[in-house]
């Protein structure tokens, strides 16, 4: 049996080759593990994300601003169909921490970018012509609809904005119009006509748009 | 000649050596089998569906970043390159219209896999299949409210 002393020796390099074996399999699966990631739903939470910010997007009033009247808008229908996301992948959108909408509870990848949110308030201004016939708004906007009510004593044959003449009848102006505005710069309306001119006269009405920052947060689970 | 007939003591380096071949030899086997049997198959399956996973999520990603936010008739082609193989064998990438999905298909069946995408409304997706091993390039082309997007291959 002396010969045999060869075999203890082969059973150490067994065990010494086999733990390496697993321990190289512990390794492997280990960094295949850590390799593991939701691909498909970060893409698809990006790609969301992406596009409920479009331009082209029914709720925003252009790239990367929502129009908070139309949010109202956004459903798990539109989430659905306009944004393709499959069933059997849930996904919730907030604004600020409310819920827009949400397919169902959903832990998966997070999205979060800046947004700005629009809301527009219908201002109402009536000069009274006390003084002077310039009107200052107050607030920048794209366009003012003007109603002109000549009263008795006094027409209105020019308006200008910012000394632009936006509209003009010899006549007399009568009725409601809508004039454009710079959103560049604050507008100065100046009525010119003829004899006094009441504070009854005229209206004019525009909607400033106020934009507040908010963070639209995008959940996707895949 | 008689003396050496009971003589057996040679054999016994023989019988070790013997046995130790052997007993190496079906230790060999056993981890081969082992290894080759069940550890590097599912691995290479493991690998294999991750690959496929990430192969379309950056193909459907690099086609829905194609279409330019611009105003009148684009031409965009954008050229993405991905493995040449999965798991061993080609694949090719599938665009279909309708459901607007962009699939892989592969020969093994449990690592195909597709990706919805999401598309801005007034782009219409073209039935279009690419194999791999090549470039391939997303191309969109039309005026606004009618473009077209399709993958074809490169040389």
């Amino acid at each position: 049996m002396r010969a045999q002393a060869e075999l203890p020796a082969l059973a150490v390099a067994f065990v010494l080759l086999t733990s390496t074996v697993v321990a190289g399999v512990v390794v492997a699966n280990g960094a295949l593990t850590a390799a593991e990631r939701p691909a498909d739903e970060q893409r698809l939470a990006t790609s969301l994300s992406d596009r409920l910010v479009a331009d082209d997007a029914p709720h925003t009033a252009r790239e990367n601003v929502l129009d908070e009247d139309a949010l109202d808008t956004l459903d798990e229908a539109a989430i659905r169909e306009l944004y393709n996301v499959p069933e059997g992948t849930e996904a919730r959108v907030t604004l600020d921490g409310e819920t827009l909408v949400e397919t169902a509870s959903v832990t998966g990848t997070t999205v979060e970018r800046v947004v700005l949110v629009e809301r527009r308030s219908t201002e109402l201004v009536r000069p009274d012509f006390d003084r002077s016939r310039n009107v200052l708004l107050p607030r920048r906007a794209a366009n003012a609809t003007v109603t002109i009510d000549a009263q008795e004593g006094g027409t209105i044959e020019q308006v200008y904005a910012n000394d632009r003449l936006v509209l003009a009848n010899d006549g007399g102006l009568e009725g409601t119009f809508t004039v454009s505005l710079s959103s560049f710069e604050t507008t100065t309306l100046r009525f010119e006509g003829t004899g006094v001119l009441e504070a009854e006269s005229v209206q004019i009405e525009y909607e400033p748009p106020e934009t507040t920052r908010a963070i639209l947060r995008v959940n996707v689970d895949g | 000649m008689t003396d050496f007939r009971g003589d057996d003591r040679g054999m016994s380096p023989v019988v070790a050596k013997t046995l130790a071949i052997g007993l190496a030899l079906l230790y060999v086997g056993g981890m081969t089998t082992a290894l080759l049997g069940g550890v590097v198959p599912a691995y290479e399956s493991r690998a294999g569906g991750e690959l496929s996973e990430r192969v379309v999520a950056t193909a459907a990603g690099e086609i829905e970043r194609a279409p330019p936010e611009a105003d009148g008739a684009v031409e965009v082609n954008q050229t993405v390159t991905l493995p040449e193989n999965i798991a061993n064998s080609g694949y090719s990438l599938t665009l279909s219209n309708g459901t607007n999905t962009l699939a892989l298909v592969h020969p093994d069946p449990a690592l195909e896999t597709d990706a919805r995408l999401s598309l801005a409304p007034d782009i219409d997706v073209q039935n279009s299949t690419v194999e791999s091993g090549h470039e391939f390039v997303v191309s969109v082309r039309g005026p606004p409210g009618e473009r077209t997007l399709t993958i074809e291959e490169v040389e």
